[in-house]
């Protein structure tokens, strides 16, 4: 889910995936690309992105961009009304204990 | 070094050549980029883990585009041993068949000889043919499948 935002963000590159998982994400760990590929193949391979190849400015070596398709960009609405719905449901139940306590 | 691993991880990977060339083209640009953000390749080859793992977890995904093709390999060698057998089978029959039938049947004429031993004779080597044929694939897709 985390991949879909970044990826819906802005079109970007692995390296980039990486570098901004490592910045702002760190409480999931450090962020390999022996992960975060098999997540992007996977995604892909589910029709959620898609990716243009392009060189790059600096040497001319191709990278992939990845970006959102329609069906990706509808998952995320998806994802995130159910993410909102569940931290609700999870506070509930952490608000009853803490009064509790 | 590089290079070792790249070869390394091709030699891992067992997944169609298609989705083998695309895991390829990513590793290289894994390095290509990480060498423009002043990263060693030792330093990439440390974060990846070894050729073997990073196999493994790259062609996760792909499982089931590999289990389809098996079987469809398997399936395909199974007709084709089905249909050695049977050409093969219907070859030494006809032949079995075909002597004494003609020596004790039609001994009184000619044609009668020519005209049942023309036919049956191209329908023998037809199946003979087709058997060796057919024998030949079954060995070929059982050695590919022995290699997956």
């Amino acid at each position: 889910m985390i991949l879909l935002c970044l990826i819906g963000k802005k079109e970007t590159y692995g390296y980039e995936i990486l570098t901004e998982l490592n910045q702002s994400a760190d409480v999931l760990g450090y962020a390999r690309e022996g992960t975060v590929y098999p997540i992007l193949y996977r995604l892909e391979k589910a029709g959620l992105i898609r990716h243009r190849l392009a060189t790059s400015a600096a040497n001319g070596a191709a990278k992939k961009y990845y970006s959102l398709t329609e069906k990706g960009k509808e998952t995320v609405e998806e994802l995130t009304a159910f993410w909102f719905s569940y931290q609700t449901c999870v506070n509930g139940f952490i608000d009853a204990y803490q009064q509790e306590e | 070094m590089k290079q070792e691993y790249i070869r390394q991880v091709k030699k891992e990977l067992q997944v169609p050549q298609k989705v083998k060339k695309e895991i390829l083209r990513d590793l290289y640009e894994i390095f290509a980029s990480a060498q423009e953000h002043g990263e060693t390749p030792r330093e990439v080859i440390h974060r990846l883990g070894s050729p073997k793992i990073f196999a493994k977890n790259a062609q996760e995904p792909f499982q089931d585009i590999l289990k389809r093709q098996k079987r469809v390999l398997i399936f395909m060698t199974a007709c084709f041993l089905f249909g050695a057998v049977v050409s093969i089978g219907l070859f030494f029959l006809t032949r079995l068949h075909l002597t004494p039938e003609n020596v004790i049947g039609q001994s009184d004429s000619m044609t009668g000889i020519l005209v049942s031993s023309s036919l049956p004779l191209d329908l023998l080597w037809l199946f003979g043919i087709a058997g060796c044929i057919f024998l030949i694939l079954t060995v070929l897709l059982v050695i590919r499948l022995i290699r997956k």
